[in-house]
């Protein structure tokens, strides 16, 4: 044993607890460079932990975080099982029109102006909201995160050329690019996933890039680079899973992003024609919203739930992978 | 004991607490006018967090459970939140490590400097301003009318730690806090900031309480020390007797460790003592000191042909629209077994050179031949073999460790990437390092933060090692260490090249370390080597008048130099 | 020493660097354009019932639809030059013309969601700084993060239920009220009070986001060593978060604040077709409908210069917060 064992001995205790009780007791100071060397023992003990086990428990302590949870595990039972509990198609008649929720034990939410069942509307939707939601972000987070490391990680011209190409696509108005992409392309599930995909990567791209130019600078890097390590060697194994912290919070929140924008696409009669989803129930029932405001409230709903609950994994994810910012809420 | 009148501040049983630990734990001291106190510890000593205390600064999870602060005669830590405001800035002032990030950047510094005038004197604007122009020809700020409009980043660090001084003196306060005030510094400006500090306390007469870990700065310039461990006060002496043999052991531990230019002292002569402190049944820290047997060294082999010969190195970062000459024709030879030191301070150019070496930048012109091979124009394949025998140790002990990794996939992965394929094999390898280095075989399967920043160094010092080199480029290995660990480092580092057959290329902005390990050195400024020569003539018949100026900054300023010379 | 070479420098560089952007984005329009399904003469032959063969050539060869690919982009470029967007067959006039009528609603329309964003989410967000960790702050950020997950065309509508039609105090959309003759000050009342709505309902996304975002922004200049240097100065906590942490803050929001004008133009879209408002984005529905590709790409085109505008604007308003920015070197 060397001799700052010994000395490290005497601190094990300190950052023991400072990492046990990091979720809800900052470890040390407001100040993070309160002396350089003090602050960063005691902090980078609660930074990372490999298995991210640390950041588990603390996402999972987190109430909010649990809430959001428990409620998309939910949405994401009910897209499951849409078809097992309504397996009729939502957009078929299947009651009188205009039964108001409750009034009709057959029919818990009511029916809308064609007589369709709107509960099984709500089941059905939440598959398509999801599957936009999953689709969209998977495909944006893929180009996004291959476009900014390589920008990020060789710097050069080859940054110059795909930093243009994602300034390109953040200047276009998003929605509006995507009104114009689905348009032209005719609304389906998969054209309205991959429209949103395309016009969501940019950001990721952008932020892959800065976390990739931040890392690429660290010495552990350059101790790569001296050991001779290839470049995918380098971007996979020593910058990507530094990177993933905050890309991993800018999932969540794409999802959410993904199934507000499918959602304002059906509204505005640009969705998915032969599917039932919450924004084209919207959509329908704005016309009756003086008489029958129900059909679009209830959907709402749904959205602003579903949305909230991947906000709210959103908002835990980062405060348990970021210590630097939960600190404060402590 | 002195008399009751000229005690200016007097701290009792002062314990700060996060939590349920205590950083700081029943510290007494005390502070005359016009004395220069020094609080001095390593990391986690806790002498930050007091004298942040004193000033009612801490972080709001912070809380003082008991202790008093009596300062002329008031109590601090009773004072309402809006008194304590009449004491900052006014009575007591605080300037702090960090010059670059300390200045608002969006204010000029002028206006940062009125601010308290105009708070506390309630000054006009006009005259405010009058007096910042001469608060900054008092810390000697040239052009001052011109510079008072200037934005901190116009300035370079020295000149920003000259304005927080301003700042502070600006209300002639009786008390300046100096927390760590050089240590972001190059050595030749942390002596001209030291002895402005002096210079100040003298004509203001200010107490000065200088908190720092460097007992270089606290044997020159106080006149009382008090020494901190984990939170404890150990001893408290006047500083004539720092060094003296009949200290607390800690106390004799850091003096010993630390390494002053004026004492010569070269690896051949003898090592570093290394301080134990280890907790005994009752839990009290239990400090030793050991000093390891300085062991021969086998001499530096000059007839073979030179290991590294750099020849006419020139490298220029080029960015859009900005060039920049980072290292200019640069020459040097390395002896198989050699220690060649290389100092220079911030921007000399010293790290791109070993960067060059390297080969992870590219050489403009001039050639780098290792082992007898040309390897500037070699291609990334070609390197390959090259790299095993080329390695580097890096500064910061924090950044050096890829955190998402365990130490042995550190460890394994440059054995992988250069071919050995045998997982026992690789295993024999680890442990092999592991024992070179001086670390269990049960840090194999942790990961990087949870060892202090000596037990990363040694870490990063395995990864250097594992694939077995022939030259080590160590660049800063120890400027973020403790002392105590700096001296474990070095005497490391000195077996190593005994044990393994070594060569070090070894960078360092501290002089008093070069001198230590080196057996040639060479001084770098601008992007230039300016001088060179072996250990022993470099510090005593410098040719340069920058060397010259440099020996003198950390020989302890004018004084110091001549009285060295004489 | 003044700001003022600074920001003209930034302005400068800021219009160089949005010269290939500008490029970048009308050749992506043009095939954008080109990959449309159908053109204006099939719509229009298909609103009109019966159409020969002849009369749609007739139609293709008078707007040019006919022409090779190059020969089109050539077109589309030379007309760009003269700043013509081309010619909406279906709505008989310029596209230029067309936009220019649509537009002032459009940007009165976000100039009032933006302020209203601007304003409360500032105030929301020093308040949750202020109060970081304790329950003024958890409530408010609750409140943000429901904000932030509330589509914008919902919030409309449950707007009008509420206002319009249960409480019938405000109008449920148009832009005024027809055939009035209110003047001077009556008419704006008028204005504002059919403007009221959807402002809202668009600023309330924005709203949250700049909250969040000043929130994020003060606590991380609070840690800055230089606000530690305003208390040790001896300054009072307001007179530190107004004159220290503020400024900083501002820095990041202003950015931030600026890559939201594309996203609130999307909001737009959707706002202005809940209630009936008559701006770029019921324009871009109807092109939408009315498969009128040249008008769609034209609003496409137009706004993101408009991104572009507001951007540039942000360059300088930055480079007018932060002395490093635009330094001479």
């Amino acid at each position: 044993m060397t001799t700052e064992t010994a000395v490290t001995h005497a601190a094990t205790p300190i950052q023991a607890r400072a990492s046990a009780t990091q979720a809800e007791k900052p470890d040390t100071s407001q100040w993070h460079n309160i002396k350089a060397p003090d602050a960063r023992t005691t902090r980078t003990a609660s930074v990372s932990v490999p298995a991210g086990r640390r950041e588990l428990a603390a996402f999972l302590r987190n109430p909010n975080a649990l809430f959001g949870l428990v409620f998309l595990s939910l949405m994401v039972l009910v897209a499951l099982v849409a078809p097992i509990v309504f397996p009729g198609d939502p957009l078929g008649m299947v009651g009188k029109p205009f039964l108001w929720p409750g009034q009709d034990a057959a029919f818990p939410l009511g029916t809308d102006s064609m007589g369709r069942n709107v509960l099984a509307g709500l089941f059905h939707g939440a598959r398509i909201s999801l599957f936009v939601g999953l689709t969209a972000t998977a495909l944006g987070l893929g180009v996004g995160i291959t476009v900014g490391s390589l920008a990020g990680y060789f710097g050069g011209w080859v940054d110059d050329v795909l930093v243009r190409i994602i300034e390109i696509f953040q200047t276009l108005p998003n929605f509006v690019l995507l009104v114009v992409l689905v348009a032209i392309a005719q609304p389906s599930a998969t054209t309205v996933s991959v429209a949103i995909a395309i016009v969501s990567w940019p950001m990721v791209a952008r932020l892959t890039r800065a976390e990739f130019r931040a890392i690429r600078e660290k010495d552990y890097v350059v101790a790569a680079r001296s050991l001779g390590f290839r470049h995918p060697r380098i971007i996979f194994r020593e910058i990507l899973p530094n990177a993933l912290p905050p890309l991993i919070v800018t999932a969540s929140v794409m999802v959410a992003t993904a199934i507000l924008m499918e959602s304002a696409l059906s509204f505005m009669g640009l969705g998915d024609p032969n599917v039932v989803s919450w924004g084209s129930m919207i959509g329908n029932g704005r016309e009756l919203i003086r008489t029958a405001w129900y059909l679009t409230f209830l959907p709402g709903l749904a959205i602003v739930f579903t949305v909230l609950a991947l906000n709210l994994i959103g908002d835990g994810l980062n405060d348990a992978l970021n210590p630097r910012f939960s600190e404060e809420r402590s | 004991m002195s008399p009751a009148s000229s005690r200016l501040l007097e701290v009792e049983n002062l314990t700060v607490r996060f939590g349920s630990a205590d950083p700081v734990r029943h510290l007494s001291f005390s502070v005359d006018r016009g004395e220069t106190v020094a609080v001095v510890g390593e990391s986690g000593s806790g002498k930050s967090l007091s004298a942040l205390a004193l000033m009612r600064l801490l972080p709001r999870n912070a809380e003082v459970p008991n202790g008093r602060i009596t300062f002329e005669g008031t109590d601090l830590l009773k004072l309402s939140d809006r008194d304590i405001r009449k004491v900052r800035g006014r009575e007591i002032a605080m300037i702090f490590q960090e010059p670059m990030t300390s200045l608002n950047p969006v204010a000029t510094i002028g206006n940062q400097i009125a601010e308290v005038l105009r708070l506390h004197e309630k000054l006009s604007r006009k005259e405010a301003r009058a007096r910042a122009i001469e608060l900054l020809n008092l810390v000697k700020i040239p052009d001052a009318e011109k510079r008072v409009d200037d934005f901190p980043h116009q300035l370079s660090g020295g000149q920003r730690q000259r304005v927080m001084i301003a700042i502070a003196v600006a209300c002639k306060p009786k008390l300046l806090i100096a927390d760590e005030p050089t240590t972001a510094l190059d050595a030749t400006i942390q002596a001209q900031i030291l002895e402005l500090l002096d210079e100040l306390r003298r004509k203001l007469s200010m107490g000065l309480l200088l908190i720092t870990h460097d007992l270089g700065v606290v044997s020159r310039w106080s006149d009382r020390v008090v020494v901190m461990y984990h939170g404890d006060k150990l001893e408290e002496l006047p500083t004539s007797e720092l060094f003296s043999a009949d200290r607390h052991p800690y106390t004799r531990g850091l003096a010993q460790a630390s390494i002053r230019l004026e004492d010569g002292v070269h690896h051949t002569s003898r090592s570093l003592s290394e301080i134990r402190v280890v907790k005994d049944l009752d839990g009290q820290n239990d400090y030793q000191i050991r000093q390891p047997v300085p062991r021969d060294l086998p001499p530096v082999a000059n007839d073979d042909e030179p290991i590294l010969q750099v020849d006419g190195l020139s490298v220029t970062y080029r960015t859009r629209n900005r060039e920049n000459r980072a290292l200019d024709k640069a020459t040097l030879t390395l002896a198989k077994g050699e220690t060649l030191g290389i100092v220079g301070e911030s921007g000399s150019g010293k790290s791109t050179l070993s960067k060059a070496i390297m080969r992870l930048v590219n050489a403009e012109s001039g050639s780098i031949r290792f082992q007898g091979q040309d390897i500037t124009g070699l291609s990334p394949n070609q390197l390959q073999p090259v790299r095993r025998d080329l390695q580097m140790i890096f500064q910061d002990p924090f950044g050096s460790l890829n955190p998402r990794k365990s130490i042995r996939d550190i460890l394994e992965a440059p054995l992988i990437v250069h071919g050995v394929h045998d997982a026992a094999e690789r295993r024999q390898r680890i442990a092999e390092t592991f024992e070179h280095v001086r670390l269990p075989l049960s840090a194999a399967e942790r990961y990087p933060h949870e060892f202090s920043g000596g037990q990363r160094q040694r870490i990063g010092i395995a990864r250097a090692l594992i694939l077995r080199p022939s030259l080590v480029i160590c660049d800063e290995p120890v400027s973020a260490l403790d002392v105590s660990i700096q001296a474990q480092i070095l005497n490391l580092l000195v077996d190593l090249k005994r044990d393994l057959g070594l060569s070090y290329l070894f960078i360092s902005h501290d002089l008093a370390v070069v001198q230590y390990i080196s057996d040639r050195v060479i001084v770098m400024k601008d992007s230039r080597i300016i001088e060179e020569s072996d250990h022993k003539t470099i510090w005593r018949q410098p040719k340069t008048d920058y060397t010259r100026a440099l020996i003198a900054a950390a020989a302890g300023g004018e004084t110091r130099s001549r009285a060295l010379a004489s | 020493m003044s700001a003022l070479p600074r920001i003209l420098r930034t302005l400068r560089r800021t219009l160089l660097q949005a010269v290939p952007t500008v490029l970048g984005i009308i050749i992506l329009n043009f095939f954008l354009l080109q990959l449309a399904p159908g053109d204006a003469a099939d719509v229009m032959a298909g609103e009109a019932g019966s159409a020969t063969v002849e009369t749609m050539q007739a139609l293709r060869e008078r707007f040019g639809l006919d022409n090779p690919v190059l020969v089109q982009l050539a077109n589309y470029l030379g007309n760009l030059a003269q700043f013509s967007l081309g010619f909406s067959p279906r709505y008989g006039m310029p596209v230029t013309e067309l936009i220019g009528q649509r537009l002032p609603g459009t940007l009165t329309l976000m100039a009032m969601a933006l302020a209203i964003a601007i304003l409360i989410g500032l105030t929301l967000g020093s308040l949750m700084a202020a109060f970081s960790g304790r329950l003024p702050d958890r409530l408010l950020s609750i409140f943000a993060l429901l904000f932030y997950s509330v589509p914008g065309f919902w919030i409309g509508l449950m707007l009008i239920v509420l206002f319009s039609v249960t409480l019938g105090w405000l109008p449920s959309g148009g832009a005024g009220t027809i055939g009035s003759s209110y003047t001077g000050f009556a008419a704006i009342i008028d204005k504002a009070r059919y403007m009221v709505l959807p402002a809202t309902s668009l600023a309330l996304f924005y709203v949250a986001i700049y909250a969040r975002l000043t929130r994020a922004a003060m606590l991380e200049v609070k840690n800055q060593d230089f606000v530690r240097t305003a208390y040790a100065k001896g300054l009072s906590p307001a007179v530190v978060t107004v004159k220290h942490v503020l400024r900083n803050a501002l820095i990041p929001i202003t950015t931030m604040a600026g890559m939201h004008v594309g996203g609130m133009l999307g909001g737009a879209v959707v706002v202005e077709t809940v209630y009936s408002w008559p701006g770029l984005g019921r324009l871009a529905f109807e092109a939408v409908m009315g498969r009128d590709y040249t008008v769609l790409l034209g609003i496409l085109l137009l706004s993101s210069i408009l991104v572009i505008l507001a951007n540039a604007i942000v360059d300088l308003a930055q480079a007018w917060l932060d002395p490093r920015i635009g330094e001479q070197k």
